[in-house]
């Protein structure tokens, strides 16, 4: 038998194992006992330090810009990790550094690296990622924020909208139009959002991701000087599709964190509370839900992580399973949180259980960074269709 | 069975329509979010004297018009179509019915007027549970002290708990299960209020402590009007949950075609459209099953299958609808100051009151013998 060096047990190896570890320590000492706090109040903004200094931001970048090691499997676990605390809360760490960071680690000069990227995986700062427009949702090259070239530099106006971190942000990197119409006019910007003519709305009230801070940015006659363009003029649609990838696995991530979450929950409880005198786990209506549950978890599990192994070697399909893990672990997340909530019956339902967090959150992951028709719309091209 | 809708209903549908889109836009169950009562008794007794509407299922003896449930289920289908904050559900769906059913006279002249009138808030207060009204849901129980009875024990999540006047509450004696009135508030009743996920409809726990009650309606044997009188309900619930999926469908439909991605609307790609096809098949089996129920409310014979069926359908077509609908709105949809999620959170509140879809399944599985 020829040795297959891609194949696996399926199972992670020692080192992402003990990342795990690393990750499980650090959410349970230091955020599940702010999640109440977060959900209420808003993020906590102590942790920022925190993670950075446990390297937690830092992940599959670059070690000259202050990066920890680690790749995207990397990510997929600490998203994993997080989400099973809070949406919001992991939300808010991964688009800063996972999200938003990774336009500056890959695109930016030197000095923008320096002066944004460094503090970001230090928890000094925080970084938002600004592309949906009112207009443009799924369709992000139909964006009309204009970045004006003007001397020293380019005058942007326009409105963003749903921008995740933009209340917290230091830095937010902005997608706006440079060129024709269409993917090849558009151009990325770091800017900061102490700059004149930048306005943040206040904070979006939402169905769920309740300690995320989520706001609509606007932009008028705002200067951003020539060397805070990221990348290549007109070529922001690419590295924007290119950061893509990594965002869609911290979601996909995430969904598997949530699902795990509530399907520990439903589990405990199916054993402990009891109806006709027995646990109500021991019909066959309950059990056999939360064997399905444990399934989709386990299928969402091993896609991301295949997923995001690709990602880390350049897998020709990579970009294809991106695409189904995202689709299918948001789906599983939905479906798992809404099992749970059924599980506990009444008590679910109440707006203060772990399990209604996770159905609130849940929602979302089929829409943002990319909608499940929009993945499916991937999936089909890549097949030919 | 005539399955057709007289000219008749058809008008009063419409009527109904536009009373509520005008007196109960969401705007309203929105304004009312922050409120301690979750609604406001002037609407409700606007609702009795404008439209009768409290009165429709009660026998004219007692105040009301004396139509029925079938009437009266119009009423929540247009109800839910706009998540109308009035206790409907607790005042006409449970309490009502378990009045009328009783067959207890003098309890019926002393609430019933003042249900019709839209004077009194009134609900049940059986244990709203995944399991609907199953054997032993009450942990309340009654002690007889002469001709008086006190109540102890709990009912948890009660629709309108904290601010029903008249609080019917299902209790064990000695003769067996019994219907006992509570006027409220009384200082040995504890009512708390629950934060649940559906904003738009109250629930509360009660603790009973030794709580003054008269018997309504015999004692003991009261499973038996009981049932009969949740499955009114179920059927009335049912129409509620018509009445909001056929709405997240229309906002579907109507985003679909105004918002533009890619240089065309959303509703012409087929991932939209078919969307919309499939909550609109939806919509229509259910609304079949709901009417059906509808009608058999007045048949005790036909009543325990048609209400098992409406609430299983209706609960499974709106949740879906309502799930769809936030996917076809993308963002936006996610967000506080758009319906969507009100009806996603009615959506699941409803489907899991009354017993879930997976409870009347089983309900129906064994009606069949299963
Ligand atoms: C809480 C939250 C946080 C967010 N954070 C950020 C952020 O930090 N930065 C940022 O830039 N954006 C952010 N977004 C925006 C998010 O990425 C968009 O909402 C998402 O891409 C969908 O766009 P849209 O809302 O405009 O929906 P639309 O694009 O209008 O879609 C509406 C519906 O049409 C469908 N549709 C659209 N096109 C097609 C097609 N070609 N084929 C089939 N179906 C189609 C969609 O799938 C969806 O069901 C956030 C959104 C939310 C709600």
């Amino acid at each position: 038998m020829v040795e297959n060096p891609e194949a696996g047990l399926f199972e992670l190896d020692d080192e992402h194992e003990a990342f795990r570890e690393t990750c499980h320590g650090f959410v349970e000492r230091l955020v599940m006992p702010e999640r109440d706090n977060a959900e209420r109040n808003g993020f906590p903004s102590a942790l920022w330090r925190q993670l950075g200094a446990a390297g937690l931001l830092g992940i599959g970048h670059p070690e000259e810009d202050g990066g920890t090691g680690g790749d995207y499997l990397a990510m997929a676990i600490l998203a994993e990790e997080l989400a099973k605390v809070s949406g919001g809360i992991a939300v808010t760490i991964l688009v800063s550094s996972y999200m938003a960071a990774p336009h500056l680690a890959r695109f930016g000069s030197p000095t923008l690296r320096e002066q944004y990227l460094r503090p970001v995986l230090r928890g000094e700062a925080v970084a938002a990622i600004a592309v949906t427009e009112p207009s443009a949702g799924s369709d992000v090259a139909g964006l009309v924020t204009t970045g004006t070239e003007v001397d020293g530099g380019y005058l942007i106006n326009g409105r963003k909208i749903f921008i995740t971190n933009a209340g917290v942000a230091d830095v937010v990197l902005v997608a706006a139009r440079t060129g024709q119409p269409g993917s090849a006019g558009i151009t990325m910007f770091c800017v900061e959002s102490s700059a004149p003519g930048i306005e943040l709305s206040l904070p979006l009230a939402k169905l769920g991701w309740h300690a995320s801070d989520t706001r609509e940015v606007s932009f008028q006659d705002c200067f951003v000087p020539s060397d805070r363009v990221v990348g290549a003029v007109d070529s922001g649609f690419r590295q924007i599709m290119m950061a893509f990838q990594g965002e869609r696995i911290a979601l996909s991530g995430m969904g598997v964190g949530l699902a795990q979450a509530a399907l520990d929950e439903a589990r405990v409880w199916a054993r402990d509370r009891r109806a006709f005198g027995v646990p109500i786990g021991s019909f066959q209506a309950i059990g056999h839900r939360l064997g399905e549950m444990e399934t989709a978890v386990t299928a969402a599990r091993l896609m991301t992580y295949q997923a995001a192994s690709r990602l880390d070697r350049d897998h020709p399909d990579a970009a294809k399973a991106v695409a189904m893990a995202k689709l299918y672990s948001a789906r599983v997340a939905n479906e798992v949180a809404d099992s749970a909530v059924q599980v506990f019956g009444g008590y679910g339902f109440m707006a203060d259980s772990p399990v209604a967090l996770h159905y609130r959150d849940a929602r979302i992951l089929r829409i943002g960074g990319g909608t499940d028709e929009i993945q499916l719309q991937i999936l089909a091209k890549t097949m030919g269709l | 069975m005539d399955f057709t809708i007289s000219d008749e209903h058809a008008r009063f549908a419409d009527n109904l329509r536009r009373y509520f889109a005008d007196r109960h836009p969401v705007s309203e169950a929105r304004r009312l979010f922050d409120s301690p009562e979750g609604y406001e008794r002037t609407a409700w007794r606007n609702l009795a004297d404008e439209l009768g509407a409290p009165g429709l299922a009660v026998p004219e003896r007692h105040g009301g018009s004396g139509f029925g449930y079938e009437e009266l289920a119009m009423v929540f289908e247009a109800a839910g179509e706009c998540l109308a904050s009035l206790p409907l559900l607790s005042t006409c769906g449970l309490a009502t019915p378990a009045l009328v059913e009783s067959g207890d006279e003098p309890a019926q002249q002393k609430y019933l007027p003042r249900i019709a009138a839209g004077e009194l808030v009134a609900t049940l207060a059986l244990t709203q549970g995944a399991s609907g009204l199953d054997e032993g849901a009450t942990e309340v129980t009654a002690e007889r002290h002469g001709e008086r009875y006190e109540l102890s024990g709990e009912a948890r999540f009660v629709i309108d708990g904290a601010t029903a006047d008249l609080v019917l509450v299902p209790a064990m004696t000695d003769a067996g299960l019994s219907l006992f009135a509570v006027d409220a508030p009384d200082e040995t009743l504890t009512a708390t209020p629950l934060v649940t996920l559906d904003l738009t409809r109250r629930q509360a726990d009660l603790i009973f402590d030794r709580t003054p009650a008269a018997l309504v309606g015999p004692a003991g044997g009261a499973e038996k009007f009981l049932l009969h009188c949740l499955r009114l309900a179920v059927v009335l619930l049912a129409s509620e949950q018509i009445g909001g999926a056929g709405r997240v469908l229309e906002m579907s439909s109507e985003y679909a075609k105004v918002r533009y991605q890619f240089g065309r609307p959303i509703g012409s790609f087929q991932a939209i459209k078919h969307k919309c096809a499939d909550m609109l098949v939806q919509v229509e089996t259910a609304r079949s099953a709901a009417y059906y129920a509808r009608k058999a409310a007045a048949d005790p014979e036909e009543l325990p299958v048609a209400a098992s069926l409406a609430k299983a359908y209706c609960s499974d077509a709106y949740f879906f609808c309502a799930a769809q609908n936030i996917q076809v709105q993308g963002g936006i949809g996610f967000t506080w100051d758009h319906d969507a999620h009100l009806y996603f959170r009615r959506a699941k509140s409803a489907s899991m009151l009354l017993g879930t879809a997976s409870y009347h399944r089983l309900s129906l599985a064994r009606q069949v013998g299963m």
